[in-house]
């Protein structure tokens, strides 16, 4: 019995010396208190951005414990969360979004921070779908970083030229162009394969097709009428031909790989979140120029949004005003400028200037003020905007089966989507 | 099973010491292996019959985890998957561990050299093989590229992209990792076998192929057993191979219960479903240990009588 306990202590003595080590690279100051943030941003630019905000938390007197956990696009991290939760090492803040947010809170551990949202008028200056989604039992307990688009499609535009099509304003001009780019031997459109790229193709699709009160209805509110009805039976069918002109090799492949095709020109268009941005960077041309961005074209237009954002913990191991602090700067203009250039989104906090953003980044503030008068701004299902994991994965699962299964109709998928996702959604609130 | 021999007066602190110092140092173990092991298969089973979602949770719901984990088609698509990918990887690792062995048993030149490297892929890590039979099996970067650029261009090789063939392919890379180690373990039964006896079976004009069947392969019964048994427990548990070689697609059609009950417990937040995979997964290992423990006890019973 002792020997496990002194295993216990062993390992919370590794973590406890983890924690310092990685804290020592922080700034020492004035010590006003510590918060400790569980996030999964390791990649370069993410990491970056997260030290920008411990340096400024640390000006302010504030140490900022970053307990990046990488891998799993966040799943890795998620387990470490609940461990911790488990052990009663709660951190001050986690990187958690969507309606996860409502499940910790309703777990009972969600902190209020209500006083830091009525000092920086939240109410105003986030949009106000967002400012929902960051509230509990009519509480803010998190706080947003940034705003994506998903229904982006990329377009190489000398590979257009190469196979003659033009720039497409409508669905039929879009097959239209990928007809003519397949026909010059270019892949019309790189993806094929991967679930999670397959259902960011769809979250487009879908809005494009269907509107922005439908999308809502299906992925928000799982109308079961809705899910198998027309218009879910249409966004299918025409998933399925975006399916027809992708490269049936690239099963596997990652979305960066993706992204790498279309800059080189050995694929003609991509349908992806903007953090395709960073990519098209990194491969040495500029977003808004040699690779054009658009919505994917279709009836309707909207902005499907993916808000990053952390929830506050209360009884964590964290100070309460360090947590203040962190919520305060992560959305003070100067972070929100340099963190969200840096990640390719837009700024969440609403009257921040765009200077020196990209053209894609003005452009997605434009369509996103025009998304908010419209009423035709909706969160991304598939990137666990809309839905818990649970139903997320349900949904995950038909549109694999239904991409995969070329015999299968559109309007079998929609009914097994309707299906499955009521089920999932019953199983996680037994 | 502890045979106590009556203590006399002399020095009663070093005998006890020597009766019981063993087992005092075998404690420590033991308890982890207590909790860490048996408590959280334990804790697995309950959790399995309660709400459990997002956080484990002690509300008991019975079977209802089980009942909806039958009616979901990813499980039973991972169920046949791991049937396919558990008979074909076993019959196949057996029959060219077999094959290669006997060939290697021939009294060979450069026979340590050749059993080196069919022994070799089994230094590779799972998650490695995978990525190179990724590789190798991707119709536009591996062996159909390869074949149509020698001019067969109507090669085709595409089981790594087609839903109804991949779990094949996990089958290759896995058969191409193992059937070296299995070949390692009958080339050692191969050596345990007494030559005098086919010898007498030669004299007697037996064929070599008739000595091989009804003498040879008959007494390498106990290797045929225990790597079975190794066999049907590494496919239970195969997840690394079939994340690293198929990300378990195309969409869902390579999942294996592990790969199941990973991410529903885990990306999910269906804990409870997620341990009803775990506790079934477990039922079929016991099933596939069972002979083994079976024999095993038998055998020391037999070893006391004598």
């Amino acid at each position: 019995m002792t020997q496990t306990r002194w295993a216990v202590r062993g390992l919370q003595l590794g973590a406890a010396v983890a924690a310092l080590s990685i804290g020592a690279a922080a700034h020492a100051a004035p010590d006003k208190g510590t918060v400790s943030v569980l996030n999964w941003w390791t990649s370069g630019s993410e990491a970056k951005s997260m030290n920008v905000l411990q340096d400024m938390l640390a000006s302010d007197g504030y140490k900022m414990i970053n307990n990046a956990v990488s891998g799993g696009g966040g799943s890795n991290a998620r387990t470490v969360l609940k461990s911790r939760i488990q052990s009663n090492n709660i951190p001050g803040a986690a990187q958690i979004k969507g309606p996860e947010i409502q499940q910790w809170c309703k777990a009972g551990l969600a902190m209020n921070i209500d006083k830091v949202a009525a000092d920086q008028n939240w109410a105003r200056i986030l949009p106000g779908p967002v400012a929902e989604g960051m509230q509990c039992d009519g509480h803010f307990v998190a706080v947003p970083f940034n705003l994506h688009r998903i229904n982006w499609v990329w377009i190489n535009k000398s590979a257009m030229e190469k196979a003659g099509a033009a720039m497409p304003s409508d669905w039929n001009s879009f097959v239209t162009a990928l007809k003519k780019l397949k026909a010059a031997g270019i892949t019309p459109i790189a993806g094929g394969g991967d679930t999670w790229q397959v259902a960011t193709e769809f979250d487009a699709v879908a809005l494009a097709t269907g509107g922005a009160d439908f999308y809502r209805k299906a992925f928000v509110d799982l109308d079961e009428a809705v899910l198998s009805g027309p218009k879910m039976v249409k966004s299918l069918e025409r998933l399925r031909t975006l399916q027809r002109y992708e490269d049936p090799n690239g099963q596997g492949l990652s979305w960066n790989h993706d992204t790498g095709l279309v800059v080189k020109g050995e694929a003609g268009m991509q349908i992806m979140g903007d953090w395709a941005k960073g990519e098209i960077t990194n491969a040495g041309a500029t977003p808004g120029d040699e690779i054009a961005c658009m919505a994917l074209p279709g009836e309707h237009t909207g902005f499907v949004y993916n808000a990053d954002s952390f929830e506050m913990f209360k009884n964590s191991n964290s100070d309460e005003a360090a947590q203040y602090a962190f919520a305060r700067t992560a959305l003070s203009p100067a972070f929100q400028r340099k963190f969200n250039m840096a990640k390719g989104s837009i700024p969440v906090r609403q009257g921040v200037s765009l200077e020196g953003f990209d053209a894609c980044a003005q452009k997605a503030q434009t369509a996103f003020e025009a998304a908010v008068d419209n009423d035709a701004l909706v969160p991304s299902y598939s990137q666990d905007m809309a839905e818990n994991g649970a139903v997320k994965g349900a949904l995950f699962d038909v549109i694999a089966k239904f991409y995969n299964d070329k015999d299968m109709s559109a309007k079998d998928a929609a009914a097994q989507m309707a299906s499955q996702a009521q089920q999932a959604q019953m199983m996680s609130q037994l | 099973m502890a045979d106590s021999s009556p203590s006399s007066g002399a020095m009663p602190i070093r005998r006890w010491l020597d009766r019981w110092l063993p087992k005092l140092a075998l404690v420590p173990s033991g308890v982890a292996l207590l909790v860490f092991v048996y408590g959280f298969i334990g804790w697995t089973i309950w959790l399995s019959l309660t709400t459990s979602s997002l956080l484990p949770n002690n509300t008991f719901a019975g079977l209802r985890q089980y009942e909806v984990l039958f009616k979901l088609d990813i499980w039973w698509v991972s169920v046949i998957n791991l049937a396919i990918f558990g008979v074909l990887y076993v019959a196949l690792c057996l029959a060219i561990g077999l094959f290669l062995a006997i060939l290697l048993d021939q009294k060979i030149r450069a026979e340590g050299w050749l059993r080196t490297i069919y022994l070799y892929p089994l230094a590779l890590s799972l998650v490695v093989t995978g990525v190179v039979w990724k590789w190798l099996l991707n119709p536009s970067l591996g062996l159909e590229q390869f074949v149509h650029a020698l001019g067969w261009t109507g090669f085709s090789f595409d089981w790594l992209i087609n839903p109804d063939m991949a779990i094949y392919a996990v089958v290759i890379a896995a058969v191409w990792q193992a059937s070296g180690f299995v070949t390692a373990l009958f080339l050692a039964g191969l050596r345990g076998i007494d030559s005098s006896i086919i010898k007498a079976a030669q004299i007697d004009g037996a064929s070599l192929p008739r000595v091989y069947l009804s003498i040879i392969i008959p007494s390498l019964r106990p290797v045929f057993f225990s790597a079975i048994i190794l066999l049907v427990s590494l496919a239970i548990k195969s997840f690394d191979l079939v994340i690293a070689l198929t990300g378990g697609g195309p969409g869902y059609s390579t999942w294996v219960p592990a790969i199941f009950m990973y991410d529903f417990g885990f990306n999910r937040g269906q804990i409870g479903l997620g341990a009803a995979a775990a506790t079934l997964m477990m039922a079929a290992v016991a099933l596939a240990m069972l002979p083994m423990l079976i024999a095993e006890l038998k055998g020391r019973r037999d070893g006391h009588k004598n």
